[in-house]
């Protein structure tokens, strides 16, 4: 692939837990953080093991496999559509409680925007046309009014509540 | 945290371990997760808790439209009459909503509401809002609002009052646009503006262009102001004008060196311009006849645009198109390579023959719905001169709405392009075709017939047959002789095949295409239709069987195959078809 005989092509990234995982440039450069410090001057890629004291081994793994699997699948041609959705879906399907939320907390913080906006999208889905009661339960938020505040909230903003069943 | 304890949404929240998943998320990472929803569902999650209630809500896309009082957007009827209290229902909405979100620098703010002169003050007081809050994006649509109120007048007093406009984008329908000098230069930084509907004199587009030299896009529609459309500005930096006209008559003046692309659409009594030094697209849509004559305006667009290189064409044409071919004596194209034409009237034909003559570079043409050559015409063929473009440069050819009538074949076979494209939006009833030099076909449409004969140089044939190819006996003696090898035309240079059979045959002419086919390297199949075969094959050489003379006027016949109704053929096919792929592979095998 490469012509010029490089010692090492692949970037060393350090999680908070767990031993060093080597990614490509090309999934690198995806990660802004990442990339920051790849143009910084000092960056040595043979030596540099760039740490990363908010991502955890399981969190930066995920993220790469999201990167890998979306950079492959647009050289495919056939059917990606479907198996893409498929990879989506497996994807969110393992990302159990807090999982998504610290996920994207690492997304987040490495700046990759194509697994950001995934997974707010798939938070938005979640939220879309769900009734409060559904989304509190699902995401596991506390309420904290009470039966008048929250009637007030609704009466405040009554058009928003409008055409929504409660289930 | 434990307040609501006698809350009875409480108890299920407590009785599931959980630990909030989401509210603990940075307020950026909420914000954006909240690009992705409409403002209802945005404020919805005010209800969730305390802490969701407070969140601070930094918006870059506000759109505010009749959604905010729950009215559909695709029913028009219904934006149409929307009553008075409805209307102050809106505004009141949009007023709360403006109370509860932090504007981002650089948003975008869009109000979709039809609202007249009546209702002045409040989007007075919105579009200060925008401007205050640094937005770059201003959309009014206030899409019918003419119908029961004068149409609003922007508000360019507030530019002066208010703080420097950062609009770039500026876009307003069914407004009224009454700039004065002193104050149009406060939007200096706009380089977008779109009137759509919009009452203004020539003078006040005047005005703005002067003044707004950032201007690099402007699209002018159902403007009253076109009846008259002068822009002699060298000064201005427009790159691309867009022009729809609402009244029939417009005249058009143009002379803008700075300008790229141009588009009309409508009718048009005279087109003029001048020293456009870098125009290099013109789209025109000549709704009728142009009274000064299609000669008159192509001398005019090559004179004057010499650098033009892509050029649609749609109109009515009534005129003969007189010295097309006195090739010395007129102005030329002469760095068009792309022209597109919709020729209607009597005269189309004549017309494309004299762009070709003007156009000695032109590569690519695509054609559609042109009429006969006249008679008092030479007939294409009978052309001393061959326009230069179709013995130089001309690559790709494309009719649509192709008749199959013999004016069209005769010049299919005249000009030696060696790619052609035909897309078929038509029915049509046979296709023949005898093109030595032809290297790919494509052909998208309904077919009776195709005839192919000393296709020598054919290398790709694209077919996409809708419904059924007709000529089905020919297709029963093609599978009857499938496994006889020695009887039947193979495809002796044949490497890649791609098939997308539809019907119950799809997989007995596949087998009948791989005995065809000694060199076949690549086999991409797609079936839903054939669900208990195998879908996809990679083969490295499937020599199938020996092999025997190739004869190119078969092709069509025998690739057009691949969507046939093969149940027309059931009773006769069914006992010639192997029973399974491993069945047909062994019987071929030496």
């Amino acid at each position: 692939m490469a012509k010029t005989p490089e010692p090492k092509r692949t970037i060393s990234l350090k999680p908070c837990d767990g031993d060093v995982i080597e990614v490509s440039p090309m999934i690198a450069k995806q990660m802004q953080t990442i990339q920051s410090f790849i143009e910084d001057d000092s960056f040595i890629a043979t030596t540099t093991i760039i740490p990363l004291p908010n991502v955890t081994a399981f969190q930066l793994s995920k993220i790469i496999d999201y990167l890998n699997y979306h950079s492959n699948s647009k050289a495919v041609a056939d059917n990606v559509k479907e198996s893409t959705k498929k990879f989506d879906e497996e994807f969110l399907k393992e990302l159990e409680h807090d999982k998504l939320k610290e996920l994207l907390h690492a997304a987040n913080y490495l700046n990759v925007k194509e697994v950001l906006d995934f997974l707010c999208q798939a938070v938005a889905d979640l939220i879309q046309d769900k009734s409060v009661k559904f989304v509190r339960k699902f995401f596991g938020v506390v309420n904290d009014y009470s039966v008048e505040e929250e009637e007030d909230i609704r009466r405040t903003h009554a058009w928003a509540f409008e055409g929504v069943e409660e289930d | 945290m434990n307040q609501g304890s006698s809350n009875k949404f409480d108890t299920l929240e407590r009785s599931s371990d959980i630990e909030d998943r989401i509210s603990e998320l940075p307020n950026e990472i909420i914000c954006y997760i909240f690009t992705f929803l409409n403002l209802k569902e945005i404020i919805k999650t005010k209800v969730l808790s305390h802490e969701w209630n407070e969140r601070s809500i930094d918006m870059s896309n506000l759109v505010f439209d009749p959604t905010l009082i729950n009215i559909d957007l695709v029913d028009d009827a219904s934006l149409e009459s929307i009553p008075l209290p409805q209307k102050y229902q809106f505004i009141e909405q949009v007023d709360q909503l403006l109370e509860i979100f932090n504007i981002n620098q650089s948003a975008s703010f869009t109000i979709w509401f039809p609202m007249g002169k009546q209702f002045t003050s409040h989007i007075d007081k919105w579009v200060n809002r925008a401007i205050i809050k640094e937005c770059e994006k201003l959309d009014l649509e206030l899409k019918f609002a003419r119908i029961d109120d004068e149409p609003y007048n922007f508000p360019f007093h507030i530019l002066l009052s208010s703080k420097k406009s950062h609009l770039k984008w500026l876009s307003l329908c069914e407004c009224q646009v009454k700039p004065t000098r002193e104050v149009v230069h406060r939007l200096n930084l706009l380089e977008s503006l779109t009137l759509v509907y919009v009452s203004m004199e020539a003078s006040d587009l005047e005005i703005i262009l002067s003044s707004c030299l950032n201007l690099e896009f402007l699209h002018l529609i159902d403007c009253e102001v076109l009846t008259l459309l002068r822009i002699f500005n060298q000064d201005i930096m427009l790159k691309r004008l867009f022009v729809t006209p609402l009244i029939f008559v417009a005249n058009i003046e143009l002379s803008i060196p700075s300008l790229e692309l141009f588009t009309f659409s409508g009718e048009i009594e005279n087109f003029t311009i001048s020293r456009m030094s870098q125009l290099k697209t013109v789209e025109l849509s000549i709704e009728g006849t142009y009274p000064r004559g299609m000669g008159q305006l192509l001398d005019e667009l090559s004179r004057n645009a010499p650098l033009l290189q892509t050029l649609f064409l749609s109109s009515h044409f009534d005129e003969f198109l007189s010295h097309a071919h006195n090739n010395n004596q007129t102005p030329k194209f002469n760095n068009l390579t792309h022209l597109e034409l919709i020729a209607k009237g009597e005269y189309g034909w004549n017309v494309f023959i004299g762009i070709l003559y003007k156009s000695p570079k032109l590569e690519v043409v695509v054609i559609e719905g042109y009429t006969p050559p006249i008679d008092d015409e030479p007939s294409w063929t009978n052309q001393q001169l061959v326009p230069t473009c179709i013995s130089s440069s001309l690559k790709i050819v494309r009719f649509d709405e192709f008749k199959g009538q013999d004016f069209e074949v005769e010049m299919i076979e005249y000009i030696r392009f060696k790619r052609l494209f035909v897309t078929l939006v038509v029915f049509v009833a046979n296709i023949e075709l005898s093109i030595p030099s032809l290297e790919l076909f494509t052909f998208d449409g309904v077919i009776e017939n195709f005839t192919f004969s000393r296709m020598n140089q054919l290398k790709t044939v694209e077919l996409y047959i809708e419904g059924t190819y007709p000529r089905v006996l020919f297709f029963m003696q093609f599978l009857s002789h499938a496994h006889n090898n020695n009887e039947t035309p193979k495809f002796n240079n044949l490497t890649h095949l791609k098939l997308t059979p539809k019907g119950d045959y799809g997989w007995n002419v596949f087998i009948g295409i791989l005995y065809k086919s000694p060199k076949l390297e690549v086999l991409v199949i797609e079936a839903r239709s054939v669900s208990t075969r195998p879908t996809q094959i990679q083969h490295g050489q499937s020599c199938l069987s020996k092999c025997l003379a190739e004869e190119l006027d078969r092709l069509a016949k025998v690739l057009s195959q691949e969507n046939l109704d093969f149940k027309q053929t059931r009773d006769v096919v069914h006992d010639l078809t192997p029973t399974s792929p491993q069945q047909a592979f062994q019987s071929s095998s030496p």
